[in-house]
């Protein structure tokens, strides 16, 4: 064969060879963030109440009377309130007190205000549109209970163990990765044995403060 | 075929000639071994290094350091976390905080809550103190206690009863509350939802061994063997429109070199000249990577483009003389107006790497040639090839017009340069901040205090770019005050009577039920003998801190162990993705972002001054050689033209953004204007009155080394016992103009054919420019230059 047309050919392929063979490397996918729900897997007990805190489902809202009772170390004594509270479903919450001395809370959204009800009184700083994460996971949580659906809802970012004490007790906690954990201990709900309900709310904050929500007078429109 | 070689005179070159062993012949050829032996340099040479830092100033670079993320993915591991999240971070080399420790950056600003009150609102702030107001506020705190969502709230009584906060200067933005990611108590960042934590670690060291380093870390003191993800991510500012290539350099250079042995068998019809051209080329390859310090992603296709070039200007290839060689060394020298270090490297790169290679294929090659009988190249067809056509003058400046035109509205549309986010830095963005988005200020002092206290100014001019612009400002000036803002501010506070405030303050929440020593923290802020400034700061609880964000000078003396030389605060704002073109950020700020904004403000001008000074360039190289206005303003308007032709056709295909393709452009320029000189310069054929010219440029001087037509065997001077002697060089040069032409698109048809998209970008501006300078330099300048000849009146001279 003629040399020059062997080198002719060769160097065709060596070109068609060095060219086709650089086909890029598949580009890494960018690295997924993880769930952000904890794998949580509640035990029987835990299902049990699970069970019986979303017998009320389905409806579209709820009102009941309240009492609160705020222990904390800014009060010489503990702060005693009552008064009613309005959920209305999606994402609405209202407690609102009694007392014109007390306050009037408004959930709307992420959104939260926090009013006192007498208005001579000055309004405390607007709070951040977003809030910080313990706030961010106190309302979903709230919101979760109340409407009482959605049980991924209520256990995402937590975990889920049966309080000590008598009834039927839940106790919800800041996953222990939350940055929630830093503001909140832990939720203890108080669960109606026959019907479900929420009875009452113990909210441990990390201060030391200690909030018992109790309701009375459940009434859910439809 | 051999009445054919009869017509075209070449049948003696075409005889073989006899091989000749002389000294000369045998020290070439080991010079060429020799030299071949370096390109085991080659070898592992890949050209994945690199990437957009080359092209930043190294004041714009970021500093050397590794991000870590760690991420929590099962819950073995979930006890430990959150001693892993708020204490890993101070046990790893070149711990740089993200962000101050909230909880004494907290305490720090409440405690100095006075002090951030600027004394425009002291008036406010006396109104705040007055017993009812401090009634009304007790009675509002006591209210809102009931509220179970109080805790969680923003609200925090125990700092701040009386709502100075609303007075003070805004809070850095590290303290505000928001979705975003959390600092830890290290300083490190923990993501919105936990699982994530990102270190930032200010050394050197490699991924690999702080990858250790971590692991045996949490191994050791935390006993976490699984269930947590580490990864070491070096900050690294990529080339955007580069992806990572698995080409080595070696494969490119011998597609490359296959290519133009190709292009030369043909095109001479001399196979062994062919292969010794290219041989030569490819021993002398290696010494151009050294000379260049190796070759990246960026500067790969400038590279073959030299040795395609080299090749177009071998003797018998390309015009003879030095001439086109040094016209040529200096196509890149525009680069170095450009602020791009790589440019200017390359600009010093490619004039040696050309004159180099020039120096070697005449000094190697002609005794190489006679030392393989190779003959001389082959007489070109021109016989029978059909008579040129020059389009009308009207028509090739219309062309140009057109191409002008098309370039500028072009180059408004060009891909901006942006920085390209590998996989983990994506992660890092979603999560947290992009690292390239972060930009670094540094104010300096004598001693840490002074730094600090210059510092404070940069803190607020920072601030000033708002949160839309500054996504995330860690300034530690923005916790202090200057000793004389801090003195006249305590003078300020002086009539406020605070000590008298406090017990009213007292009585009024003892009046509510609240105990006032919970509220301590607030009561001694009241203190005004109790000032932020740098000297106090440096003693308090934010000192680990703000050591952090110190850096010492060199000149650090070892004999007393003192330090002597200067030191400077660091200051980091995180820049949003877009920023707004006609923003101005401040002096001093650097970071590859600051670049690429400041890029993006002064694209259309770089642009414009580096065409510019290429185009004066070339037809000051023309006129030098020619002595000829109205032909160096051809060259110049050729040159333009084919680069603007090239830079719209990048566009349409939606290249890469310009930076990456400057060198491509400038070469373009420097070829056509380079061929149109010696296009205009040659002597015009009988049958060119068949054109419509109005004007024949043959008139115009000829320049020394432009008169010489490629005389094919120009590389073998000394006639080779054997050889007839060469026939009279052909009346045209497009024929062998079309093989240097060849030489030149051949490293672009490679590049076009890779993976990587900016050698694609680079080789279609190479190949296509080449393509239409060669068109324009042989059909349109001819009748250009005529008619610029009779514009200026250097025809009507003659």
């Amino acid at each position: 064969m003629n040399p020059r047309r062997l080198v002719l050919v060769f160097t065709t392929c060596l070109c068609g060879h060095v060219l086709t063979d650089s086909a890029p490397l598949a580009q890494a996918a960018p690295a997924k963030p993880t769930s952000t729900t904890a794998p949580l897997t509640p035990n029987r007990n835990v299902n049990k109440r699970l069970e019986l805190w979303a017998r009320p489902a389905d409806s579209p809202g709820l009102s009941a009377r309240y009492q609160l009772s705020r222990t904390s170390s800014l009060l010489y004594e503990p702060l005693l309130t009552a008064g009613s509270l309005t959920l209305t479903a999606p994402d609405t919450l209202e407690l609102r007190d009694d007392d014109p001395r007390g306050a009037t809370t408004r959930l709307t959204g992420e959104a939260l205000s926090i009013t006192a009800n007498d208005p001579a009184l000055p309004p405390g700083p607007a709070p951040s549109p977003v809030g910080g994460p313990g706030r961010r996971w106190l309302q979903a949580r709230l919101f979760a209970l109340l409407l009482a659906r959605d049980p991924a809802a209520l256990i995402a970012d937590s975990q889920v163990s049966v309080a000590r004490g008598p009834g039927m007790r839940l106790e919800l906690s800041p996953a222990r990765n939350h940055p929630a954990r830093r503001e909140l201990q832990h939720l203890q709900i108080v669960l109606d044995p026959d019907l479900g309900e929420v009875l009452e709310i113990l909210l441990l904050e990390a201060s030391g403060d200690r909030v018992i929500l109790t309701l009375s007078n459940h009434q859910r429109p439809g | 075929m051999h009445n054919s070689r009869h017509r075209c005179g070449i049948v003696a070159s075409t005889l073989p000639g006899t091989p000749r062993i002389t000294l000369v012949s045998l020290a070439a050829l080991a010079a060429c071994i020799a030299l071949a032996g370096t390109g085991t340099l080659l070898r592992d040479q890949t050209t994945d290094h690199g990437g957009l830092e080359e092209l930043l100033p190294p004041e714009h670079r970021s500093a050397i350091g590794s991000h870590v993320r760690l991420v929590l993915n099962d819950s073995a591991a979930a006890d430990t976390w959150p001693q892993i999240v708020d204490q890993l971070g101070p046990q790893l080399p070149g711990h740089f905080p993200l962000a101050p420790p909230p909880a004494e950056a907290r305490g720090w600003i409440d405690a100095h809550i006075l002090y951030r009150i600027a004394p425009a609102q002291h008036a406010a702030l006396a109104a705040r103190l007055e017993p009812a107001t401090m009634r009304a506020a007790s009675a509002g705190i006591h209210a809102r206690l009931a509220s179970p969502l109080f805790g969680v709230g923003d609200e925090s009584p125990r700092r701040d009863p009386l709502g100075l906060r609303a007075l003070a200067t805004e809070e850095p933005g590290f303290l505000r509350a928001g979705p975003g990611p959390i600092a830890t108590a290290s300083g490190d960042l923990l993501s919105a939802d936990g699982r994530t934590l990102l270190l930032y670690l200010r050394t050197g060291w490699s991924a690999t061994y702080l990858h250790a380093w971590v692991s045996a870390q949490l191994a050791a003191r935390f006993a976490v063997d699984t269930g947590i993800e580490v990864s070491v991510l070096p900050i690294t500012v990529n080339a955007a429109p580069t992806e990572r290539s698995p080409l080595r350099l070696v494969d490119l250079l011998a597609a490359v070199f296959a290519a133009s042995i190709l292009v030369l068998a043909l095109g001479l019809r001399r196979t062994r000249t062919a292969l010794v051209l290219v041989g030569v080329v490819a021993v002398v390859s290696p010494l151009l990577v050294l000379l260049a310090d190796g070759t990246g992603v960026l500067d790969t296709p400038v590279l073959l483009a030299l040795l395609g070039l080299a090749l177009a200007l071998a003797p018998g290839v390309g015009a003879a003389g030095p001439g086109p060689s040094l016209r040529l060394a200096l196509a890149l020298a525009p680069l170095l107006l450009l602020p791009y270090p790589l440019w200017q490297r390359w600009a010093w790169v490619w004039a040696t790497g050309l004159l180099l290679l020039a120096a070697a294929i005449r000094g190697l090659a002609p005794p190489l040639l006679r030392l393989c009988a190779a003959r001389p190249p082959a007489q070109t067809l021109t016989a029978g090839m059909p008579a040129r056509r020059h389009w009308p003058p009207l028509a090739a400046l219309a062309l140009c017009a057109a191409l002008l035109a098309l370039g500028t509205w072009s180059s408004r549309h060009a891909a901006e340069l942006r920085h390209d986010l590998g996989a983990g830095d994506v992660a890092l963005a979603a999560e947290f901040f992009a690292p390239s988005r972060v930009a670094e200020l540094r104010a300096t002092g004598t001693d840490e205090a002074a730094a600090l206290t210059a510092a404070v100014d940069d803190a607020a001019r920072l601030e000033a770019l708002g949160p839309e612009v500054a996504r995330r400002i860690d300034a530690p000036g923005s916790l202090l005050l200057g000793e004389a803002e801090a003195s006249a501010r305590q003078a300020a506070l002086a009539s406020l009577d605070l000590p008298g405030r406090i017990d009213l303050l007292r009585v009024a929440l003892t009046e509510q039920g609240l105990r006032p020593d919970a509220f301590g923290e607030f009561i001694r802020a009241l203190d005004p003998n109790r000032q932020p400034t740098p000297q106090a700061a440096l003693a308090g609880p934010l000192a680990g801190w703000l050591a952090t964000r110190l850096e010492h000078g060199d000149g650090k003396n070892e004999s007393d162990g003192e330090d002597h030389g200067e030191i400077a605060a660091l200051s980091r704002v995180v820049l949003a993705e877009a920023l707004p073109v006609d923003l101005a950020l401040p002096a001093g700020l650097h970071g590859p972002a600051v670049f690429a904004h400041d890029e993006a403000r002064s694209r259309a001008a770089r642009l414009g001054l580096v065409l510019a000074a290429a185009t004066w360039l070339s037809a000051f190289l023309t006129w030098l050689a020619a002595r000829s206005l109205a032909l160096a303003l051809t060259a110049a308007l050729v040159g333009l033209s084919a680069q603007a032709g090239a830079l719209a056709l990048v566009v349409a295909a939606a290249g890469v953004a310009l930076p990456f393709l400057l060198p491509a452009l400038l070469l373009v320029g420097a070829c056509a204007a380079e061929l149109t000189g010696r296009r205009c310069s040659e002597p015009v054929p009988q049958d060119m009155h068949k054109a419509p010219v109005p004007g024949d440029m043959h008139k115009a001087p000829v320049p020394e080394d432009m008169q010489k037509a490629p005389v094919p065997g120009d590389m073998q001077n000394a006639p080779v016992p054997g050889d007839t002697p060469a026939p009279p060089a052909p009346a045209t040069t497009t024929p062998r103009a079309a093989v240097a032409l060849a030489c030149q698109v051949a490293p672009a048809l490679v590049l076009l054919a890779s993976p990587e998209p900016a050698w694609r970008s680079f080789g279609l501006v190479l190949g296509f420019g080449g393509l239409l300078g060669f068109m324009l330099a042989t059909h349109a300048a001819p009748t250009l230059c005529a008619l610029l000849g009779r514009l200026t009146g250097e025809e009507a001279r003659r």
